[in-house]
């Protein structure tokens, strides 16, 4: 069998179609997945228990599956207690999901990285934890 | 509808089927990754042809740059056409070692930038090289400091191994496909199957911490 690429000329149009697609769940996903992300991030450095453990199995788990059982997951759960979204939404909000783990475990890279020092001094100044967090750290982070 | 577990239960026979299945391909996978990661890496090093290095390099940024999936299809139905028509359980090991070992060889290469020179010195003015150089002194360093990213690599095969679901390799999530196929539950099935991934590769990632402390030890 020989290869034909002329198949391209017929179908090129189709699959720009398909790329485009692709750059729009993409950028979707990092729009939700982002600030998602970041709730995760601050809620695995939190002082309370609960969205401790809440954020930190959240990322595990989506961490330490494979992504196209997340997506499986998502299309059958979600139709399962009667929520009903096309399938590009349901890919979309499945890879938001999973990205989010990720993202939460870069800013949590990105926070630590930042000096405690920074930290300790805004508290020192008569910041409330939030404050700090808010203006000292996060924007060093993004940095 | 209601979470039936009883399907779940009723499955779990045949899922753990499924991931021994899954868990010899990664195992393969990452075995053969390694080594031609760890050959990669010394050809790189020890012969460092220009145009080796060349290929080397495109072969690592093609693996990045594109989606697994696609590299799983591509030696699953181009290579048929060279006339190499390998099965589905072959290929899959095959794209996944091919896939993995582009990553191996970027983590060895790190590793062996934290092998300080003077063991290289040391070695050598002792009479140490060639294989022995290799084998005995520079490796074994380079692997135990790359252990933490190779467990993780390892990981992230288990995890590729899903894929091959879409090329018939008959591994954990295309048991549980079968399955539910057959039954019309896939939220009990296959949420059997998140479990048992997620177990596999929570525990080899914790697994990572046992390695260290053990070869640190044998180290001393």
């Amino acid at each position: 069998m020989a290869l034909d690429f002329s198949i391209f000329v017929e179908y090129g149009p189709r699959l720009l179609m398909g790329f485009w697609l692709t750059i729009k769940i993409v950028i979707a996903a990092i729009i939700l997945g982002m600030p998602w992300g970041l709730v995760l991030a601050l809620g695995r450095r939190s002082r309370f228990l609960i969205p401790r453990l809440a954020a930190t199995s959240f990322v595990e788990i989506f961490r330490n599956t494979p992504f196209i059982i997340q997506v499986f997951l998502f299309f059958y759960v979600l139709p399962f207690y009667g929520i009903r979204f096309p399938a590009e939404y349901v890919g979309t909000l499945a890879l938001a999901a999973f990205g989010s783990a990720y993202f939460a475990e870069i800013i949590r890279g990105g926070i630590d990285a930042v000096s405690k020092g920074q930290l300790e001094s805004a508290r020192a100044i008569g910041m409330s934890d939030w404050q700090a967090m808010k203006n000292i750290v996060l924007p060093q982070t993004f940095q | 509808m209601k979470f039936d577990l009883n399907y779940t239960i009723d499955a779990l026979p045949r899922l753990l089927e499924g991931a021994t299945v899954t868990v010899q391909v990664a195992l393969l996978g990452f075995l053969f990754s390694i080594t031609l990661g760890t050959i990669i890496v010394l050809t790189r090093t020890t012969l460092n042809w220009r145009i080796l290095n060349g290929i080397i390099a495109v072969y690592v940024s093609f693996i990045r740059g594109t989606p697994l999936m696609i590299q799983i299809f591509l030696v699953y139905y181009v290579l048929p056409i060279t006339g190499l028509n390998l099965g589905a359980f072959t290929s899959g090991i095959l794209a996944i070692t091919l896939n993995s070992a582009a990553f191996v060889s970027e983590i060895l290469r790190g590793g062996l930038t934290s092998v300080p020179k003077g063991q290289f010195e040391a070695a050598k003015s002792l009479g140490v090289s060639g294989v022995a150089l290799w084998g005995r002194v520079i490796l074994p360093q380079t692997f135990i400091a790359s252990i933490p990213p190779l467990v993780n690599e390892f990981t992230q095969v288990l995890k590729a191994t899903a894929l091959l679901s879409i090329i018939t390799v008959v591994e954990l999530l295309r048991v549980s496909q079968q399955i539910y196929s057959a039954n019309y539950h896939p939220v009990e099935i296959l949420s059997g199957a998140f479990v048992i991934y997620f177990l596999l590769c929570f525990f080899v990632s914790r697994g990572s911490v046992l390695l260290e402390n053990h070869w640190r030890v044998r180290r001393a």
